[in-house]
């Protein structure tokens, strides 16, 4: 379902049970920074017929939708441990719940759900409750293999938040990346919480900085496996590579506008990388920059006008905005030594980048006029490579703070850092896919 | 590769031995040197390809020159340039040369007059501060730099390529100041024409 479709269709549901339906009331207000967290209890996922290892896959289920509601902000969990003894008998439809119970541990809200299994067939039904009133907010029937109970767990919980706060969740987005696990800088792909992780690139060269198409079906990298670093492109479906650019010299970037439809480069055929916008064939590469220093990480505004990139034309790398021609430029970083990395919001109100402090590298945020210089990472480590999350509330990085680089992911005002990569090596790069569905590997 | 050096172990070993006895002589009978000097200069010009340090003893002993032009073909002799062929440092951020580099380039220029058959290689590389991608753009400048310097000392362009490996591929990979002193450097390769 497009995401356009599906505003449309929230804002139809939203008017019709405007004032009428209880679940039409705005449980979450997205743009709230310091709301107040719901206390929500995840009931078991029961076993509703033949299901032969039903306490493995109800862990799996709760452990993905708690880690996801949790991760989200909005939501504090309740200890099963709070749960009544009978909980585990109860059903899962409305008429069968005692809420009264439910209220007493504290939960407001409440997922039920249940499971039934055909061969490596299996269905999930889930149902989300409001305890006080007693209510049906919404539930859900999904089906597939065992394999996909994460993605139906994280669905649901998608399912959640669109229902409460109007906008869906980033639980099935997916992150690009860089590791050296096995020796090679490769490029991988894992879900948003760091499962499901996926080798997309095995040249056994250096391959760096990954790129997503706006449809969220192709990277875009820069590999060595032809000796010299160049820019590729990876059908994520075809899984077919293809040149992006073959020119001489250093090309790097790879920034893809989906409203101008135009991909952002650096480009060093005379000997001094610059920034070039070119359409994805290659064709109408322009050049941006015309200046002795280096000029390399583009990163467009949402809205195509605009692209922030890197320079060192003050005699050290700052941030700076330009618009889609290459004019009216204006330097935007000016604290610090060493500001660099910079990736646009979603939203198009703030740059965030990476900024050498005290000899360390951390991730800030600034508003794309210059204003309001905001500290997200401190005391932990290097910080490095920001990347946001399609509906603009998260940030993916790179941190070294527990010694290798891992990819880490926070609230876009830098609260909740949490650690997902898991490969066996530095993992560096993160690239945050602009699209909310999942796509098959 | 390992064996050439090894060959030019043994060779310097030999060249040390060779020249001992000949720096005592140079030390205690000057007048003799200024005259070996002004026939050295009639030899050099027949044999250019002679290193300028071992010219005083090929002067005095002829058998030595024979043995380095017999010992020193194909990867003795590229590991003997090789070795030749100094790095340069650079500061943080930072792809000017320092004097000392423009020292080291002066002498990898003479070593690439002396042999025109070679051609190089100039690898940039920096240290793990910062972004990929800067580093990348920042090596490519500094490999650039030495370039231009060793075309300015007369070195024909085209003998000499570049590549940046930005914080890719570090000397030593430790996370400390000496580590990123080493790590931020152009190397020079020589690659076959």
């Amino acid at each position: 379902m497009g995401f356009r479709k599906l505003l449309i269709i929230t804002a139809i549901f939203s008017f019709l049970f405007l004032g009428t339906n209880l679940w039409s009331k705005v449980y979450i207000d997205i743009n709230s920074p310091s709301l107040r967290k719901f206390p929500i209890a995840i009931s078991e996922f029961k076993n509703m017929g033949n299901v032969k290892e039903q306490e493995k896959l109800d862990k799996i289920l709760r452990g993905t939708l708690s880690s996801d509601l949790e991760f989200s902000g909005f939501f504090a969990l309740i200890d099963p441990k709070n749960f009544s003894q009978s909980a585990a008998e109860e059903g899962i439809t409305g008429q069968e719940i005692n809420f009264r119970k439910w209220a007493l541990t504290g939960a407001e809200l409440l997922i039920k759900g249940g499971l039934t299994q055909k061969g490596d067939s299996i269905a999930v039904e889930a149902r989300l409750f409001d305890t006080a009133q007693g209510q049906f907010i919404t539930g859900k029937r999904y089906s597939g293999k065992i394999d996909d109970l994460r993605k139906m767990a994280h669905k649901f919980a998608n399912e959640i938040l669109l229902k409460l706060s109007g906008t869906e969740g980033v639980f099935e987005t997916k992150i690009a990346f860089v590791s050296n696990e096995g020796g090679n800088k490769e490029i991988y792909v894992m879900d948003y919480d760091g499962y499901n992780i996926r080798k997309l690139t095995s040249n056994k060269s250096i391959n760096l900085a990954p790129n997503w198409s706006p449809d969220g079906k192709k990277l875009i990298y820069a590999s060595f496996k032809s000796k010299y670093p160049k820019l590729y492109l990876l059908d994520l479906f075809l899984y077919k590579e293809s040149n992006l650019l073959n020119r001489k010299g250093l090309t790097l970037g790879g920034s893809w506008c989906k409203v101008n439809n135009k991909i952002a480069v650096s480009l060093s055929t005379d000997g001094n990388s610059e920034i070039y916008s070119m359409k994805p064939d290659g064709s109408n590469l322009k050049r941006l920059t015309d200046n002795f220093a280096i000029d390399v990480s583009p990163s467009w505004s949402p809205d195509g006008k605009w692209l922030a990139f890197t320079s060192s034309r003050s005699g050290t790398p700052q941030i700076y905005v330009m618009d889609s021609e290459g004019k009216n430029l204006r330097r935007l970083s000016f604290e610090g030594n060493y500001n660099a990395s910079p990736s646009w919001s979603p939203k198009g109100d703030k740059i965030a980048f990476t900024s050498q402090q005290n000899g360390l590298f951390d991730i800030f945020v600034i508003n794309a006029d210059g204003s309001e210089l905001r500290r997200l990472t401190y005391n932990s480590g290097n910080n490095e490579s920001p990347s946001w999350s399609p509906d603009g509330r998260f940030i993916a990085f790179s941190s070294n703070r527990n010694g290798r680089s891992k990819i880490f992911i926070m609230n876009a005002d830098g609260s909740n850092q949490k650690l997902v990569g898991s490969t066996k090596g530095d993992e560096t790069n993160p690239s945050w896919a602009p699209v909310l569905e999942n796509f098959k590997t | 590769m390992k064996k050439g050096i090894f060959g030019w172990r043994v060779l310097l070993l030999g060249l040390i031995l060779l020249i001992t006895p000949l720096v005592v002589f140079y030390g205690c009978a000057k007048k003799q040197v200024v005259k070996q000097e002004a026939s050295q200069e009639a030899q050099a010009a027949g044999a250019p390809e002679a290193g300028s340090e071992t010219k005083e003893g090929k002067e005095g002993l002829p058998a030595e020159e024979k043995l380095e032009e017999e010992s020193l073909k194909g990867d003795a002799l590229v590991a003997k340039l090789q070795e030749q062929l100094l790095d340069i440092n650079f500061e943080f951020d930072q792809f000017t040369l320092t004097d000392k580099s423009r020292e080291k380039l002066t002498k990898n220029a003479s070593t690439l007059s002396e042999y025109p058959d070679i051609n190089i290689l100039i690898e940039g590389h920096c240290d793990e501060r910062g972004t990929e991608e800067y580093n990348l753009a920042l090596g490519e400048r500094r490999a650039e730099t030495a370039r231009q310097y060793l075309v300015t000392l007369g070195i024909n362009a085209s003998r000499i390529s570049t590549i940046s490996y930005g914080e890719e591929k570090p000397l030593d990979p430790e996370h400390n100041e000496i580590a990123w002193a080493k790590n931020r450097r152009d190397h020079f390769v020589i690659v076959s024409k």
